[in-house]
C-alpha cells in the first residue's frame, strides 16, 4: 500500500504563564491509503491536538513544528494558507464529537452540504443539491430530499452525526479524520454509526484516523493503533498485536481498567495523575504511575524499541516482563 | 422486610409549550413503571437517552411528584416525607461534579453543608466528620480547602460521593456516575463505589448507558425503552439470555476489547422514538427486527421469566400462531447456541 500521510516530529507549543506547554512531544506516525488508525489515549494526551496541527487548526496562541509533514507527497509545510483550506474540507476532511456543535443551528441541512461542495469544486446549485441527496441517501438517512430543508435541531443526535458524515464525504477526500464521533451517541446508535463509517471507509477507500479513548471502538475499527500518554507515542502497533501483546505498562494498564473483561470483584487501576505538560520531561512520562519503574526510568529520553516488526514501544523493560507482571497482578 | 425503594404503577407527563402562542405537547417520560429494589441491592437501570432513566430517578429523590402511581422508600411514600427526611434516606452522585458542586466553595464547606442543614454537630464535629469520610472516599486530608476547579475529575467526583453520603442515607442514586472520567479513572470510582456499599450497606441505583459498567456492578437490571421497562432480570440472566429485542440490541452494541470480532450489526431501524407521540401497541415496534402484526396494534403482555420479567410478544401465549412460531424460531435459535 502507499503513503498518504506522513509525519515526523510534529511538536506543539502553548505559551502560559508557568512557562511553554508541551501537548503535542515528537509525534512521528504514517497512514496508508485506505486505512484506519485509530489514536487511543486520555483526556490531555494530545491526541486531538495531534489531528488539529495536521491540518492548521490549532487555538489561537498554539505554534506548531514538524521535520515533516507530507500528504499524498506534498509538503504540507510549505503550503501556504490558500493552499491549506484547499485541502481542508476537500481533501482532509473531518467530523467531531458533538455534531450539534459543528453545524451551524440557523441554516439548513441543504445549504451546509452545498456549501461545502461549491466552495471546493464550484458548479451549479442543481448538481450539489444532487450530491447531497446522493450522499445522505448513502449514510442511510431516509426521505434525503426532504431533509434538506430541515435544520440541525430537527434531527435526533445519530442522524446529526450521519449528516456530518454525509457533508465529511461530499468532496470524496482521501483522508477523513474522526474526532471521537461516536462518544456523545448512544451505545446503539454508536454502533450504527460506526459500521457506517467502516462501510463507507472500504466503498470510498478513505483513509481514517480515528481518535476515540474507548478501547472497545480501537478493537473493533482500527488496522492500526497508536497509543498517546502525556504528548506521546508510547506503543504503536497493528491492531491484533497490541490486544494480544500489549508491550507498555500503560497500554496494559488500560487493558486491565476495562470492567467485564474478568469476572473477579474489582477493577485494575492506574494509580496517580499526569505529569504536567509544562517545561520539558525527564525520562519515561509514566514513570511516575509505572509500578514496574527503576532509577533508569527517570533519566533520559527513552527511545521506541521494536517488539516484533511493526510494533514498537517506548519503555526500557523487555516486553515479557511487564506481561509477566500483568498476568500475576491479574490472578 | 420492607423494600428500599418501590414504584408502583409510575406515569409522569409533561406539558411542552410549543413556541409562542402555540399549543401544548403532552410528553409521556413515565409510563406505568413498577419496580421493587431491595435493601443492599444495586440496580442497574439501562436505556437510551430521553427513555425516562433520569425522570424516574427524580422520581425516586422526591423532587418530583408522579401524575399517577407511587414511589415508596422503605415503605414510605416519597411525596410523604419531608425534604430533611428524604435527604436522609436518598442522595444521588450525577455525571458531571464540574457543574453539580459549587465551584467557589471549598471541598470542606461543601461537604459540611449537609451537616448545616440537618443540624448536625457544631463546628468542629462536622470539620472531624468531612475529614473522615475524605478518608472514606479515598482524598487526602490536604485538599480539605481546595475548590473544585483545582481537583482532577477523579477527585471532584469523589468530593460529589462524599457529599452525598455525609448525611448517612440509604440509597445512593448515581445517575452516570463515570461517563464523564477517563477508563482509568472510571476503574478506580468503580472501586470505590463498591467498597462504599460493603462499608455503608448502601442501596445503589445505578443509571448508565455502559452495559460494561452495569454488567461489573449490578445485581438485577431494569431495561427502559420510550417510558417503560421492558425487561427486568437478574444481571446473569439477563446478560446470558436476553429476552426482549431491544436488549439484545444492546447487548450486541457493547464493544468489547477484542480485535476480530468486527463491528456489530443491531439490525434496529434508524427511526428515533417521539416521546410526544409513542407509537401504537409495543412502542419499540417500529425499530424490532422481530416485528409482527400484533406489535403495532396491541400493547404487550408482561411475561414472567426466571426471575423477571418481558414485555414483548415474542413471549405471549395468546397471541397466535405467528408468535408461536416466532418463539420457536428464537427458542431454537438459542438451542443451536
Amino acid at each position: 500500500m502507499s503513503r498518504l500521510l506522513e509525519v515526523g516530529d510534529l511538536r506543539v507549543k502553548i505559551p502560559t504563564s508557568e512557562g511553554p506547554l508541551y501537548p503535542v512531544r515528537s509525534v512521528s506516525f504514517a497512514v496508508d491509503k485506505g486505512e484506519i488508525l485509530c489514536i487511543v489515549g486520555e483526556s490531555g494526551c494530545g491526541k486531538s491536538l495531534t489531528s488539529l496541527a495536521l491540518v492548521g487548526l490549532l487555538p489561537p496562541r498554539a505554534r506548531r513544528s514538524a521535520e515533516r509533514l507530507l500528504f499524498a507527497g506534498e509538503d504540507l509545510l510549505r503550503a501556504n494558507r490558500r493552499r491549506i483550506s484547499d485541502i481542508r474540507g476537500n481533501r482532509i476532511a473531518m467530523i467531531f464529537q458533538d455534531p450539534m456543535s459543528s453545524l451551524n443551528p440557523v441554516y439548513t441541512i441543504g445549504s451546509q452540504l452545498v456549501e461545502v461542495f461549491v466552495r471546493h469544486h464550484g458548479g451549479g446549485r442543481a448538481a450539489s443539491r444532487a450530491r447531497a441527496v446522493e450522499l445522505l441517501e448513502k449514510v442511510g438517512i431516509p426521505s434525503p430530499s426532504e431533509r434538506l430543508g430541515q435544520f440541525p435541531h430537527q434531527l435526533s443526535g445519530g442522524l446529526r452525526q450521519r449528516v456530518m458524515i454525509a457533508m465529511a464525504l461530499m468532496c470524496d477526500p482521501d483522508l477523513l479524520i474522526a474526532d471521537e464521533p461516536t462518544t456523545a451517541l448512544d451505545v446503539t446508535i454508536q454502533a450504527q454509526v460506526l459500521a457506517l463509517l467502516k462501510r463507507l471507509q472500504r466503498e470510498f477507500g478513505l483513509a481514517v484516523i480515528l481518535i476515540t479513548h474507548d478501547l472497545g471502538v480501537v478493537a473493533r475499527m482500527a488496522d492500526r493503533v497508536l497509543v498517546m500518554y502525556a504528548g506521546e507515542i508510547v506503543e504503536q502497533a497493528r491492531t491484533e498485536d497490541l490486544f494480544a501483546r500489549p508491550c507498555h505498562p500503560y497500554t496494559q494498564g488500560l487493558m486491565r481498567c476495562l470492567p467485564g473483561r474478568t469476572d473477579a470483584g474489582r477493577l485494575g487501576t492506574i494509580d496517580g495523575t499526569v505529569p504536567s505538560m509544562i517545561g520539558d520531561l525527564e525520562g519515561c512520562a509514566f514513570a511516575e504511575r509505572c509500578q514496574l519503574a527503576f532509577a533508569q526510568c527517570r533519566c533520559g529520553g527513552i527511545a521506541l524499541a521494536e517488539a516484533e516488526p511493526g510494533h514498537a514501544y517506548r519503555c526500557l523493560l523487555p516486553p515479557e516482563q511487564s506481561l509477566r507482571h500483568l498476568r500475576e497482578a491479574e490472578e | 422486610m420492607t423494600l428500599a425503594v418501590e414504584a408502583r404503577d409510575l406515569h409522569r407527563t409533561y406539558h411542552l409549550r410549543r413556541g409562542l402562542g402555540g399549543g401544548r405537547t403532552l410528553i409521556h417520560a413515565v409510563s406505568g413503571v413498577s419496580l421493587r429494589v431491595e435493601h443492599g441491592a444495586v440496580l442497574g437501570l439501562v436505556g437510551e437517552s430521553g427513555c425516562g432513566k433520569s425522570t424516574l430517578a427524580r422520581h425516586m429523590l422526591g423532587i418530583e411528584s408522579p401524575s399517577v402511581g407511587d414511589v415508596l422508600i422503605d415503605g414510605q411514600p416519597v411525596t410523604a416525607l419531608s425534604r430533611l427526611k428524604r435527604a436522609r434516606k436518598v442522595q444521588i452522585v450525577f455525571q458531571d461534579p464540574m457543574s453539580s458542586l459549587n465551584p467557589r466553595k471549598s471541598v470542606l464547606s461543601i461537604l459540611t453543608l449537609p451537616l448545616r442543614i440537618h443540624g448536625i454537630g457544631d463546628r468542629w464535629e462536622r470539620e472531624r466528620r468531612a475529614l473522615k469520610m475524605m478518608e472514606h472516599v479515598g482524598l487526602p486530608r490536604r485538599l480539605l480547602q481546595s475548590r473544585p476547579t483545582n481537583l482532577s475529575g477523579g477527585q471532584r467526583q469523589r468530593v460529589a460521593i462524599a457529599r452525598a453520603l455525609m448525611v448517612r442515607p440509604e440509597i445512593l442514586i448515581c445517575d452516570e456516575p463515570t461517563s464523564a472520567l477517563d477508563v482509568s479513572v472510571q476503574a478506580q470510582i468503580l472501586n470505590l463505589l463498591q467498597d462504599l456499599r460493603a462499608e455503608f450497606g448502601l442501596t445503589y441505583i445505578l443509571i448508565s448507558h455502559n452495559l460494561a459498567v452495569i454488567k461489573h456492578m449490578a445485581q438485577r437490571v431494569a431495561v427502559m425503552y420510550l417510558g417503560k421497562i421492558v425487561e427486568e432480570n437478574e444481571t446473569a440472566a439477563l446478560f446470558a439470555n436476553p429476552r426482549h429485542p431491544y436488549t439484545r440490541a444492546l447487548l450486541d452494541s457493547i464493544l468489547t476489547p477484542e480485535p476480530t470480532k468486527g463491528v456489530p450489526e443491531t439490525g434496529l431501524g434508524i427511526t428515533f422514538p417521539n416521546p410526544a407521540a409513542p407509537p401504537p401497541g409495543c412502542r419499540f415496534h417500529p425499530r424490532c427486527p422481530d416485528v409482527m402484526a400484533v406489535c403495532a396494534a396491541e400493547a404487550p403482555p408482561t411475561v414472567a421469566c426466571e426471575r423477571g420479567f418481558v414485555e414483548c410478544h415474542l413471549y405471549d401465549q395468546n397471541a397466535g400462531a405467528t408468535a408461536s412460531k416466532e418463539r420457536h424460531r428464537i427458542r431454537s435459535m438459542t438451542h443451536a447456541e
